[in-house]
């Protein structure tokens, strides 16, 4: 304590909060993905059109994998809701998977089930179409 | 319990609208950022620092700001549990979270109880304030790493 005036204690103080923000850069976005195409097609098991992460869990035959959506309303104005798809059926995704290889996740940007094709994100799922 | 929670209609409603849950996401941030903050200003200034500000007036101004925002955080902290309870419940740094923000809560408790304030110059008062500022600390970062860490 002694080697701290108290000055640099309350630079501290201001700047934890600003320490503590620094993670939330590497959440969101698709920074957590690698850059090339990556398409997975599994079993659905699980699924979740809801706050905070529309997310789905496709089974590859070896794995689950945790396939994250785009923001509930985007996810809903593509046409894709809980009811599109029925656990138990195959589902193709398209989309980026996670750096980290070790993490089976990834970011869909398209998914394609028996009702049809669904672009969470339009945008990027055209910039699929283009490639 | 958990699957009551879940079929709550306000958590169905939070899970599918739009703008709900970004809210009262915010409103925790909001609510739990005055709490921790008005929690270490008491604390630091029960350490001696901000001595231009007495000590007395000083918790009697911001203790009801802490307990009033703590009652929001902990309604809003439920409100967004409900919406995925059985995924958080299974988080362990979730439940580190609450096991983080039961200790300091206990800390507060027991400080206001023995009125630790009117003594803040003995080592028990110094060091109850010592263990608030870590433990909301670690609280905060808990509260944060839920979302990138321990998750499914």
């Amino acid at each position: 304590m002694a080697l701290l005036s108290p000055r640099t204690l309350w630079g501290v103080l201001v700047a934890s909060p600003l320490l503590a923000a620094l993670p939330a850069l590497a959440h969101h976005g698709w920074s957590w993905t690698g850059d090339e195409w990556f398409e997975l097609s599994g079993t659905l098991t699980e699924i979740y059109i809801g706050q905070p992460h529309p997310t789905l869990t496709l089974n590859d035959g070896e794995r689950d994998w945790t396939v994250e959506l785009a923001p509930v309303n985007r996810t809903l104005s593509s046409g894709f809701d809980e009811d599109t798809a029925a656990v138990g059926e195959t589902v193709t995704a398209i989309g980026h998977r996670a750096l980290d290889e070790t993490d089976y996740r990834m970011k869909a940007v398209r998914l394609i089930t028996d009702a049809g094709s669904f672009d969470v994100y339009p945008e990027f799922a055209q910039e699929y179409d283009q490639q | 319990m958990l699957e009551f929670i879940e079929h709550l209609s306000f958590a169905q409603f939070l899970r599918r609208d739009i703008y709900a849950y970004p809210l009262v996401n915010a409103l925790h941030i909001l609510s739990l950022g005055v709490l921790v903050t008005t929690a270490m200003l008491m604390d630091f200034r029960v350490l001696g620092f901000g001595r231009r500000l007495e000590l007395g007036a000083t918790v009697a101004t911001l203790r009801p700001v802490a307990i009033g925002a703590m009652c929001v955080a902990v309604l809003t902290g439920f409100l967004l549990f409900s919406v995925q309870p059985g995924s958080y419940a299974g988080n362990p740094i979730f439940v580190a979270k609450l096991a983080l923000i039961a200790s300091a809560l206990a800390n507060a408790g027991f400080f206001v109880m023995g009125r630790w304030h009117d003594r803040a110059q003995s080592r028990t008062a110094r060091f109850s304030a010592v263990v608030s500022i870590l433990l909301w600390i670690a609280a905060l970062f808990a509260g944060r790493a839920i979302a990138f860490f321990g998750g499914e």
